[in-house]
């Protein structure tokens, strides 16, 4: 086995080097310690989104679906389908105060169309669309497909 | 004197390497926090000819206060009434809403009185101003801090 043995003389000539390597490694590693990745720089644009109903509404009865409106615009009802075809009441509002009801702040007497038949400006906030009937449902009730866009 | 320049230089470096440590702290800013969400709450009723209703509520810090009448429909379900109402804000007094600001307007799904208002307990009023020929459901929403 040999034994490598250093003088004090060859340590001397070797600690430069040695101070050199250590302060190296630690500037590297002293880094920015944020992982955050780059990303594209985002634009505010107005996302609409749609919703569908889709469901069979009772005789006197109504059909409604609750949506989030995350931003200020314009919200669209289309009364896209109704089986067996006839003219309902179409709505937009919101939600009373126990949540079980739409609260229509619109209303329009329409058949089915491929032109929303409601437009309405909205705050951000949780709003309510659908059917009722107004006299023209017959046993065992009407199919209806509701679409709503909003922002 | 070779030894003392060889601890010199040791001294030094060990001096270089603490100030090295210290710097590489955390670099990560602080948490951002989070502003509270505002609270709606919904105000619903039947209003009778020539009457009036009013709903309290309690504004848990300074901010921005947002009415909106709603709805109003004389036979739910059924269609929506146009009809052009008061709606005020103020203060409960006594068994009644003492209104500071108002406006008059028909129902909308954008807030038709916005105020700011002092942290406290308010009062939003819905009145009919001679408009009305039967009783209507109403619906006001507010959104408060």
């Amino acid at each position: 086995m040999r034994v490598v043995q250093c003088s004090r003389a060859h340590l001397r000539s070797i600690w430069p080097t040695l101070a050199l390597l250590a302060l190296a490694a630690l500037s590297t590693g002293c880094g920015n310690d944020n992982t955050t990745a780059t990303t594209a720089p985002s634009t505010t644009t107005a996302q609409t989104q749609t919703e569908t109903l889709h469901g069979i509404m009772a005789p006197k009865g109504t059909a409604a679906r609750t949506f989030l409106a995350n931003q200020a615009g314009t919200v669209t009802v289309l009364l896209a389908d109704a089986q067996p075809t006839v003219t309902l009441g179409l709505g937009v509002g919101i939600r009373g105060s126990t949540g079980a009801d739409c609260r229509f702040t619109q209303t329009v007497n329409t058949a089915p169309g491929t032109t929303p038949q409601l437009s309405v400006s909205v705050d951000p906030g949780v709003y309510c669309a659908g059917t009722y009937d107004i006299g023209t449902v017959g046993q065992p009730g009407v199919t209806v497909t509701v679409t709503v866009t909003h922002p | 004197m070779t030894a003392m320049k060889t601890a010199t230089a040791a001294l030094g470096f060990f001096l270089v390497l603490g100030l090295l440590t210290i710097a590489c702290g955390n670099n990560n800013p602080s948490t951002p926090t989070t502003p509270a969400l505002p609270t709606t709450e919904t105000f619903s009723g039947t209003l009778q000819v020539q009457g009036s209703a009013f709903y309290s509520f309690t504004l848990a810090a300074t901010g921005q206060v947002s009415i909106t009448l709603a709805s109003l429909v004389p036979v739910a379900p059924g269609p929506a009434s146009n009809t052009v109402m008061g709606l005020g804000v103020g203060t409960p007094l006594e068994t009644d809403c003492s209104v500071t600001n108002s406006v008059t307007t028909a129902p909308g799904l954008t807030a038709q009185l916005v105020n700011s208002l002092a942290a406290g307990t308010y009062c939003a009023r819905i009145y009919d101003l001679g408009a009305l020929t039967a009783p209507v459901d109403f619906t006001v929403r507010i959104v408060h801090p």
